[in-house]
Parts: C-alpha cells; structure tokens; sequence
C-alpha cells in the first residue's frame, strides 16, 4: 500500500548509520537464507523427482509381473 | 563347386565336452540344410575335444575340422575357419552356444526376400549354467549410431563371405571385440543391414565367456572394443573420440573432436513469456539464452530469437544485454504458428546448421554444441535430438517411438533420470524415428530440401513431421544421450493435442510409422512409453512350423 510505503521509507531514512548498518547486515542474512531454504527446496525437488520417477518405472512393469504371477499361479493350480 | 549358401565358423578351444556337444547337435538340427561348419582346434590339450570334433565330421559331411600346431588365440582360429569357408554367407558361432534349429532358415528366408543383404543380424537370449534360457535381447533394426557405444548386433551375426575377405577378415589388432571390428568393417560397405527379429541364438552364461563373466572374464575385449570403435570413427571421417562407460564396461561414448567449428544459428521462437523456475519468476527466453551465453563452450554460434508482438521490450533490452553481438532478433507480426516462427528464424540465420530450441530450456551440458555438431555433420544425419529432463530430473525425452496406429509417443517419460532402460537404450546413442523438435540440431542442407517446418501443423507434431520428412529422403535421426538440457515443459501453452492434428499426422505417415524399425515386434506395446518385455514365446511362422514337422525326430 502507497501509504505505508511512504511511511516506511521516512523510517528508514531516520534511522542511525549504525543501525542502517545492522540493518542491511540483517537483509543479508536473511537473503542467504532464503537462498539456503531455496537450494534445500529444490534439492528436496530433485529427490521427490528421483522417487516419482521410480514410482513411474514400477508402475510401467507392474501390469506384466502381475500377469507373470497370475500366469505362474495358473501353472501351480 | 558352388558351395552351400552358409559357413558356419566355429574356433573351438578347450570347450567342455557336454557344451562341445550340444554346439554341434544345434547345427545339425537345422531345419534349412545349406550349410557347413568350419571347426578350427586352436590345439586344445584336452582330448575329449579331438574325440567329439572328429566324431562330429565322421557323421556329417558338411561338417569340416582344422587342427593348429600351437594356440593362436581366437582371432587366428577364427581367420583358419574363414580360410575353410566355401559358403555365399559367413555365420559366427562360438564353441559354447548353440543355434535355434530355424535360425538359417530364417536367416535364408530374410535374404530371399533382400537379395541385396550383406550382413544379418538376430534376436538372441543367454542360457545359465542350469540350461534355463534368460535375457531375451529383442533388438531394434539397423541403427548405426548405436552400434558405436554398444555392439549391439552381436549374435547371430551372418555376413556375406566376399565382403568379409574383402575387409580382410578378423583383424588381430581387435582381440577380444575382433566381431566388432568386423561387423563395423562390413556395414561401412553393406548395401543393405537385416534384422530378423526372432531369438535364434542361445548364448551360454560361462564364467569364462563375456554373457557370463562381464568385464571380469575378458578385461582386453573391453578396450580392444574402444579402439576397434576408433578406428571405425578415423575411418568414416566422424570427428570423434571414444570414450569407455563409467559403471557399464559394454557401453561406449563418443566425445567430439571437431577439427572446425561451423556456424551454428540457435533459433529460438518466444512469445517473452514468465514462468516460476527453482522458486523464482524468470522471463523464460532470456533464462534459456543466459544458460546458453554461460555455458556454451563452442566459440561459432549466434543466437536467433524470434518473438511476437507480445514480447515486451524490456524483455527484448535484456536479451541484447546477455547475448550482445550474437544476438538477432526477428520480428514475427502473423498469427500464432510455431512452424512459421521456426520457418522465419531459418531464413533470417546463416549458419550451417540449426538448432532449434524452445524459449524453456536450460543447458545443462556445456559442449552440447560440439555433440550436436559431431553428429549433424556426418553424411545420412537429418537431425539430431538430446536428453532433456524436468526440472525435477526426470526424463521428459530420451527418444521418440511410433505406436498405437503411428503416434508418437516419448519413450521412459517421467522416468526418474538413472533409468538406463531396456539393455541401456536410454543412455546411448542410438537412432528413432523422430526426436523432439525442444531441442534439434538439423543440418541447413537437410532443412532446405525438406522445406522446413509444415505450417500446416503450427502448433503439434510439426517436429515429428519434420523429422519423418527427413526419414522419407533416407537421413537418419539421432538421439545423443549426452547432451544434456532442462526442460520447462509446457509453461508457455497447453500441450493438448487436437484430434484433426493426430489425423493429419497419421494421414500424411502411416504407411512409414505403421512399424516403428527402432523397438522390436517382439516387445509388447501398451501405450506410447516402450512398455518393458517381454513375450517370451517367438511364434514361428507356419512355414517353418511344417518344415520343424518334417524333420526327423531324433531318438
């Protein structure tokens, strides 16, 4: 909202050197972060992709081993 | 005297009495009579293998044994077989395995049907040490760019006898792959390549043979396939070094040397669009040309952006930011076209070969290039495709095969990405009929004579058409599974398929993708994804079904 920002900007614009400092060290921080979040996200992506992608291969093969079964079954019976 | 239509040629050394044996009952089980075996003793010690091999050539007049003064090793045996060869055709059978009893029957009826056939190759499967029959190898048609990085053909191999002397035989240079170096030698000149898909050989698992040993029991067969590829690269002119597998010793990459680097346009068709990628809003083109500047180790390329009217300048400012001089920007003012987009980009770029890219990928591979170039600047290439992945990693294309009435559909799709797939078609080069249009290097030459794009299809299946097109003129396509690139899939627009699309392409190709050459009949098909194995009872055709019937049973 234009309001807030307005009055955000004169915050910032009162603050001390020393603060500012802190301030901008703190932004920083908090950018490495979301990076550090980030890459663990997309990490966690590539895993849950490795997994679906499994999941894919079985669910392809799986038609044929249950008719392997049935027809190993049929032979037995 | 004209001799009979096959010579079968078997080195034997030291071969178990048992497994000598049942060699030699499968030869004189086949139901096609035309035959001879030539049997070279590379100076066995042990004496059951003179006993049984003299036997076998007292009861059968077709069949002939040599004796060697020392051991020479497989590659001199071999060559001694080859001397007593008086057959049109060379068949390669080792000492330890054994033929189906139809096998040259089959092979003899394919070469009826293709006189021209100088060499044939068969389905096979491997018997373990309890004599169950396991593998089946359904193998595709002739796909030359596999049988670089993996000798694929293996057995039966039938090739015809003028040809072989012609190339000089087995090479002892080769020992160990010396049937590689063969057969390479042999299709470098064939005027025609058979695959008859029916398991016709059974290869016996031994620890002491390759089906059953692997690397262990013949380190040397390994690099002497490496070096034996090589020279089939030096020979041919491919700008190629071959490299080993890592994890698998049967499997071979072939890494560019290229001695020139010829210009390369990029022609990328965008509409500026916006897309989340990692958790971050991107401009999806310029993400795509970014990781091109950035990662592209090749030094001649320029990058041909083709946008619409809805592309924003700020987009079209950043993308002369990132790629400077390289960049050329191509306005397109039509309706919505794919194939007009792509069409417009050829024509304003001056490269000799164009690599069609969508706006949402991301190079993962950074002489992806040099690859693309290695295999679209060899004669009879009219395209050539990469592996691209999800952004997830999973596979969103390792190659395209025609089913379900010639549709095409992406193999392994959603796979995870360590997938190898069936005898590791996922991870080595290998021919298909069509590979995706996201990202395709096509020679100009090849793209000029086919037209470029048909606008006709100016949203799907224009790449599948275009790459049957280049089918229809004989050039092969290629699928590199090393180069490597994301793949945003369909972020930019719906991926639906109309039905009127999926009648235009069956319409215009059906005879052509009725039988797709790269999967095999024998392997069962549920839908577009190459649907594992197996149907292990090959039906035989009835003719041979009365000619099994007619022979004599054995007591």
């Amino acid at each position: 909202m234009p309001g807030q920002a307005k009055s955000s900007n004169r915050d910032a614009q009162s603050i001390e050197p020393d603060d500012r400092a802190a301030l901008l060290d703190e932004i920083a921080r908090q950018k490495e972060e979301i990076q550090r979040l980030r890459d663990l996200l997309i990490a966690r992506d590539a895993e849950l992709g490795a997994a679906k992608g499994r999941l894919a291969e079985l669910t392809e093969h799986s038609p044929r081993l249950r008719s392997a079964v049935r027809r190993l079954g049929g032979r037995r019976g | 005297m004209r001799g009979p239509r096959f010579s079968i040629i078997t080195p034997v050394y030291e071969t178990p009495a048992g497994v000598l044996r049942a060699m030699l009952r499968s030869v004189r089980a086949q139901s096609f009579p035309g035959w001879e075996l030539c049997l070279v003793d590379d100076a066995s010690k042990q004496s059951h293998v003179r006993r049984i091999l003299d036997e076998a050539q007292r009861s059968d007049p077709r069949i002939h044994v040599r004796r060697r003064e020392e051991n020479g090793g497989i590659v001199a045996a071999s060559n001694d077989a080859l001397a007593m060869a008086r057959g049109e055709f060379i068949a390669m059978l080792d000492h330890d395995d054994k033929l189906h009893p139809d096998a040259l029957a089959l092979v003899d009826e394919a070469i009826a049907a293709s006189p021209e056939a100088d060499y044939v190759y068969t389905d096979e499967d491997k018997i373990d040490s309890l004599g169950i029959h396991r593998g089946p190898f359904f193998k595709p048609d002739w796909s030359p760019e596999r049988m670089r990085t993996q000798m694929y053909t293996c057995h039966l191999s039938v090739m015809r006898r003028s040809l072989v002397e012609e190339v000089g035989g087995f090479d002892a240079e080769f020992e160990g792959s010396q049937d590689w170096d063969l057969v390479l030698k042999v299709t470098e000149r064939a005027r025609a390549v058979l695959h008859v898909p029916r398991i016709l050989y059974h290869w016996r698992m031994l620890e002491t043979s390759a089906a059953g040993g692997g690397e262990a029991a013949k380190p040397w067969a390994y690099e002497a396939g490496k070096r034996a590829v090589q020279a089939h690269c030096d020979r041919i002119g491919l700008s190629a070094r071959v490299e080993r597998d890592e994890e698998d010793p049967g499997l071979y990459h072939l890494q560019p040397a290229l001695s020139e680097h010829p210009p390369v346009s990029i022609v990328i068709p965008t509409a500026g669009q916006t897309r989340e990628v990692r958790y971050e809003q991107v401009v999806l083109v310029a993400h795509c040309v970014r990781s091109i500047v950035e990662t592209s180790t090749y030094p001649n390329y320029e990058i041909v952006c083709v946008y619409d009217d809805a592309t924003e300048r700020a987009v079209l400012d950043e993308l002369r930011e990132i790629a400077g001089e390289r960049l050329r920007l191509v306005r397109y003012d039509r309706e919505f076209n794919f194939s007009a987009k792509v069409n417009l980009g050829a024509a304003s770029s001056e490269g000799e070969h164009l690599l069609l890219l969508n706006d949402d990928m991301e190079v993962i591979t950074p002489d992806w290039i040099e690859r693309m170039v290695m295999y679209s600047g060899m004669e009879g290439i009219g395209a050539v495709g990469a592996r691209l992945l999800w952004e997830d990693g999973r596979l969103q294309h390792a190659g395209v095969l025609f089913e379900n009435g010639g549709l095409p559909g992406h193999i392994y799709r959603g796979f995870s990405r360590a997938f190898k797939g069936y005898s590791n078609n996922a991870v080595i080069a290998q021919n298909y009929m069509a590979v995706t249009g996201a990202c395709l290097m096509t020679p100009r030459d090849a793209y000029e004579e086919v037209e470029g794009f048909t606008t006709a299809l100016p949203l799907n299946y224009n790449d599948m058409d275009y790459c049957l097109k280049l089918r229809s003129k004989g050039l092969r396509i290629v699928y590199d599974p090393d180069t490597v690139l994301f793949h945003f899939e369909s972020s930019s627009r719906s991926k639906e398929v109309e039905d009127w699309e999926m009648e235009l392409l069956v319409d215009r190709w059906l005879p052509l993708t009725a039988v797709d050459p790269y999967t095999n009949p024998n392997l069962r098909h549920g839908g577009p994804r190459l649907s594992a194995p197996f149907k292990w009872a090959v039906r035989r055709p009835p003719r041979l079904r009365q000619l099994a019937a007619r022979r004599p049973r054995r007591r």
